[in-house]
């Protein structure tokens, strides 16, 4: 769920880009925010396809990645062990990247 | 490439990349190698992948905000710049990261806390959300509430709060450290549901609210610390974004509605502060175990109710009402159904505040509305109003004990379906019907479980709406609360008033049924039920004609239902009690055709019938067996009645013997004594007539004995004092005839006294009144009896301008109060005023003469007849020349007494009588 919002953004986001600039954050200093233009759209896309061959791969990463939560955090809320879900990440992280690489 | 589309290849290709990814470079090679001999198109696939370990496209987290976790362990920062303020310490992590010390470089001192947002929790929306929160938050202003000074992006592109730098402990280290008392805790306590208030004000939920995100300055100040991740009301309220900066995931803060991902309302808040107040009472988080995994403590949360405060050991000291009414207060912050908590901290801080001060709390009554208001919705309340009702049965109004008990129930029968609810209430309805009747507790005891009965039920009644099977329910409760009110069947506490308006309520939800379209056999029950009890009172009113209709209706009712209904026993103890009484009616109206006591002893024969066969499946059913009773006891009276002595007593020994059992078996049920003493003066004039004068005084004293001990128990209660009353009556009666008449004086008194406290409290009631005339004639048999003739003449005048006014009423009445002038009639002669004698006699004869015209089924009012007859042709005998009126009447009498002999019925006294009439009317 929560993904989809961000993804949401990301392509409010990409079509925002090619008009507007970027607002300004901080009262006392200026800072710019750069965007790597990482391609949040493949991710959305590559971790549907891995939904279906491991749910719970899957889940892994959007844990960590978009909820930010560290690999024990994760072992605790999806209850498993803190080896599997190290195992489910570098697994699901190859099969991502494989996807997203160019 | 398979693995894409197929759940099996990608495990095959997953166990085979098992094997190699931890291998040293070269020998990973090899076994790839001699994998690519035995399957190519796997190898392939499997190199494929392993060539990302070096440079994998997909990042560890997001890029550009996110920092690999391990980094922060490094520490850069002193002297490192943070918008416009440098940093001087670092003071330690928080929940969401490293703390910083820092001023604020330029002409304005200050000092503050950067607080560095770890890592991977920023994406990419949050430069937004910060912005947008850095707005909200910057508004907030509270002493409790730790203020946002700044909010921005660093150099280096990572984000960081400026917060106002507090001197103190954390929660948990000030309230070990300084050990404070249990009304500080409770002002610490304040202080942070203050904090929360203003921000629930502002539309701002907390959502991770504990004791890690609250300090306590050096003066006591409690502050809240993490506003950072609070979460406007209005606008979206997603509320899986609680993830983003979820730093509670070993969640032993969260509320039942965060665990299952529901949106967080200030009620979540409140939720969290109960827990917070939990433990800062007794140093134990309510549902947090040592080595308890985090799923269990997720269920805990969700599920378990909270152990009693007085259960931790760990409790700080501190009065035992502040402990009931805490107990309360986190009960209600704690409840697993968001909308039952305290709506906002706000409210929550009220009642700790009520607590301290010594006031009632709001936790009280709301926890009372809830189990009134959530009976319909939810089912589950039904439990909890079913322990109302139990707790109303104790008779206690220990509202902890209540409430405990309706937590635990809750919890316990969540998910009770509704027909089980229905079942349970009902049986709970009932069985409170039977407490009362068995008259335990004091009167006042009574008078509050039935207010408290119809309490529960107006209410019950007002959310009830348009659903039938608890529509019915609340009429059946209600006939019964009528009942015990002022039905004159059973245990009553007197209240006649109060029953005919229960009744009414009744016939209000009848109404609303038949509204509805609903036709079962249970509301034609109801109504059955109904239109017998307002058969009964309509006859105590001796409306008679108005009675017999309403039982005939309700008979007709009964015998409409399916055969099946009509075999069940509360069916059958209720349709053979209305027969009964319809049988009742019958016998004492009289009415002038012998077919009404024949209809009479139908209807007692055709309920002692279908008693009896119910008693074959259920020989043990105590109301049932209580029937048979009420079956033999008719019996007996109808003997009686109709001057059969010896079956009247050997029938009425049975009856209690029957009663007698039932008491043995239910000791503490005060009615069957009762009962028990009623049949025990029935027998008094049975055998007074068999010429048992001795056995007849026994039996009178006996149900004296026993009245009068249980009027003792509960000295207000109106059944119990017209049982003594009758009692009373019978015992002066027959000692006056065994000659004791000085026993009786005091007996008298005491008869006396009671009906005319009866008489108080139910000015109007002709029964009332009939018994303090029977007292009072009593008084004059005594004066009799000891010689004071014109004392008893006073008397029996007396008593009869009582009976004069109700006399007309019915047949029994009249006759009480044609037997008044026998008395007086009797007494003149004695006095020697035969001229008054023979006026007053005359006038008795006309008047027996006239009862038994109207009512020639009635053998006892031809025995009066005969008596005063007798009296009337002894007062003519005084003088010779008055002798032929003597002989006319004494004639009457005997053709009477020659009736009873042939149809063997001519009592000993009778006999007697008779054979002295003789006597006087020799020359």
């Amino acid at each position: 769920m929560m993904r989809r919002i961000l993804v949401n953004h990301a392509r409010d986001h990409a079509a925002q880009k090619r008009g507007d600039g970027i607002e300004l954050l901080s009262l006392s200093a200026a800072a710019d925010v750069s965007d790597e233009g990482f391609d949040l759209i493949g991710l959305h896309e590559s971790l549907d396809e891995l939904a279906k061959l491991d749910t719970r791969q899957a889940r892994v990463v959007e844990l960590k990645f978009f909820a930010g939560l560290e690999l024990t955090e994760i072992a605790d809320v999806l209850d498993i062990s803190l080896a599997t879900v190290k195992r489910d990440w570098t697994m699901a992280r190859l099969w991502l990247s494989r996807e997203l690489a160019p | 490439m398979n693995s894409r589309r197929d759940p099996a290849r990608w495990r095959l290709v997953q166990s085979a990349l098992d094997g190699l990814i931890d291998l040293p470079v070269h020998e990973r090679d090899a076994a790839l190698r001699t994998l690519a001999t035995q399957d190519t198109a796997l190898a392939d696939e499997v190199a494929e992948l392993l060539r990302q370990l070096d440079a994998p496209a997909l990042p560890e987290c997001l890029p550009t905000v996110c920092l690999p976790a391990e980094a922060l362990g490094d520490d850069p920062a002193i002297g490192t710049r943070f918008g416009a303020f440098v940093v001087d310490a670092r003071i330690g992590e928080g929940g969401s990261g490293v703390v910083y010390r820092a001023h604020r470089d330029g002409d304005y001192a200050q000092t503050v806390a950067i607080k560095r947002i770890a890592g991977a929790r920023l994406d990419l929306l949050g430069t937004r959300r910060l912005q947008h929160e850095r707005d909200v938050l910057a508004q907030l202003d509270h002493p409790g509430i730790v203020r946002l000074i700044d909010a921005g992006v660093a150099t280096d592109g990572r984000p960081y709060l400026a917060l106002e730098y507090v001197d103190g402990l954390t929660w948990d280290r000030h309230v070990v450290e300084t050990h404070p008392d249990a009304a500080t805790r409770l002002a610490l306590f304040l202080q942070v549901c203050d904090a929360v208030a203003y921000a629930h004000q502002r539309l701002l939920v907390h959502r991770d609210l504990k004791p890690a995100n609250l300090m306590v300055t050096r003066d006591g100040q409690a502050k809240l610390l993490d506003y950072g991740i609070a979460k406007l009301l209005e606008g979206d309220a997603t509320s899986t974004m609680t993830r983003d900066f979820g730093s509670s995931l070993t969640p032993a803060y969260a509320a039942p509605e965060q665990l299952r991902g529901e949106p967080v309302t200030t009620a979540t808040d409140v939720h969290a502060l109960g827990l917070l107040l939990y433990e800062t009472l007794c140093g134990t988080h309510p549902f947090r175990r040592p080595g308890q995994s985090a799923e269990a403590l997720q269920q805990a949360l969700r599920e378990q109710s909270a152990p009693l405060l007085s259960r931790q050991p760990g409790l700080i000291a501190m009065p035992k009402s502040w402990r009931q009414d805490l107990e309360r207060v986190i009960a209600k912050a704690l409840d697993k159904d968001a909308s039952q908590r305290y709506a906002t901290a706000h409210e929550l801080g009220d009642d700790v505040r009520a607590v301290r001060d010594g006031r009632p709390v709001r936790a009280r009554h709301a926890t009372a509305a809830y189990v009134l208001r959530r009976f319909i919705g939810r089912h589950r309340i039904a439990v909890a109003a079913s322990v109302l009702a139990v707790a109303a049965l104790i008779g206690t109004t220990s509202w902890a004990l209540w409430q405990s008990r309706v937590a635990a129930e809750q919890h316990a029968r969540a998910e009770r379906r509704f027909e089980d609810v229905h079942h349970f209430a009902s049986q709970v309805l009932f069985g409170y019907h039977e407490r009362i009747r068995k008259l335990s507790g004091s009167m006042d005891v009574q008078r509050s479980i039935v207010a408290d009965a119809l309490r529960y039920l107006e209410s019950l009644q007002a959310e009830a709406g348009d659903e039938p099977r608890l529509l019915v329910d609340i009429a059946e409760a209600y006939l019964r609360v009528g009942d015990i009110q002022g039905s004159s069947y059973g245990p009553n506490i007197g209240d006649f008033v109060g029953a005919a308006r229960s009744y009414d309520r009744v016939a209000d939800v009848l109404a609303t049924l038949d509204h509805l379209g609903v036709q079962s056999s249970q509301v034609t029950l109801a109504r059955a039920n109904l239109r017998s009890r307002r058969a009964d009172i309509a006859h105590q009113a001796s409306q008679l004609d108005v009675a017999r209709r309403l039982f005939q209706e309700a008979i007709a009712e009964f015998e409409a239902l399916p055969e099946a209904r009509l075999n069940e026993i509360d069916v059958v103890v209720e349709y053979t009690a209305v027969l009964d009484h319809y049988a009742d009616l019958l016998g004492r109206e009289g009415g002038g055709s012998l077919n009404e006591v024949a209809a009479a002893r139908d209807q007692q024969a055709k309920a002692r019938r279908i008693r009896e066969a119910a008693l074959q499946l259920h020989p043990d059913d105590a109301r049932l067996r209580f029937g048979r009773y009420q079956s033999e006891l008719r019996d007996g009276e109808y003997w009686l009645g109709q001057g059969d002595m010896a079956q009247a007593e050997a029938v009425l020994s049975k009856a209690l013997a029957t009663v007698t059992a039932l008491s043995e078996q239910s000791p503490d049920d005060v009615f069957y004594r009762y009962e028990q003493a009623l049949v025990q003066s029935r027998l008094v004039p049975v055998r007074d007539a068999l010429g048992q004068l001795d056995a007849s005084i026994v039996a009178a004293l006996q149900a004296l004995a026993t009245t009068e001990a249980l009027l003792a128990r509960d000295p207000e209660h109106d059944t119990l004092q017209q049982a003594v009353a009758a009692s009373a009556g019978w015992a002066a009666k027959q000692l006056l005839k065994a000659q004791r008449a000085d026993e009786a004086v005091p007996i008298v008194k005491r008869q006396r006294e009671i009906a005319t406290l009866r008489l108080d409290a139910a000015p109007d009631n002709p029964e009332g009144v009939s018994a303090l005339s029977v007292a009072i004639r009593r008084e004059g048999d005594i004066a009799e009896a000891q010689g004071n003739y014109r004392d008893a003449i006073v008397r029996h005048r007396e008593a009869l301008a009582l009976q004069d006014r109700h006399a007309s009423l019915s047949p029994d009445f009249m006759q009480t109060r044609n037997l008044s002038l026998t008395h007086i009639g009797r007494n003149q002669m004695k006095l020697g005023d035969i001229a008054g004698a023979r006026v007053t006699l005359a006038q008795a004869v006309g008047d027996f003469e006239q009862l038994v015209a109207t009512n020639p089924e009635a053998p006892r009012y031809r025995d009066d007849l005969a008596e005063v007859l007798a009296l009337s042709a002894e007062a003519w005998l005084a003088s010779p020349a008055d002798r032929t009126r003597a002989a006319r009447a004494a004639d009457a009498a005997f053709a009477i007494w020659s009736m009873d002999e042939s149809a063997g019925r001519l009592s000993q006294p009778a006999q007697a009588r008779r054979d002295g009439l003789r006597r006087a009317l020799r020359p």
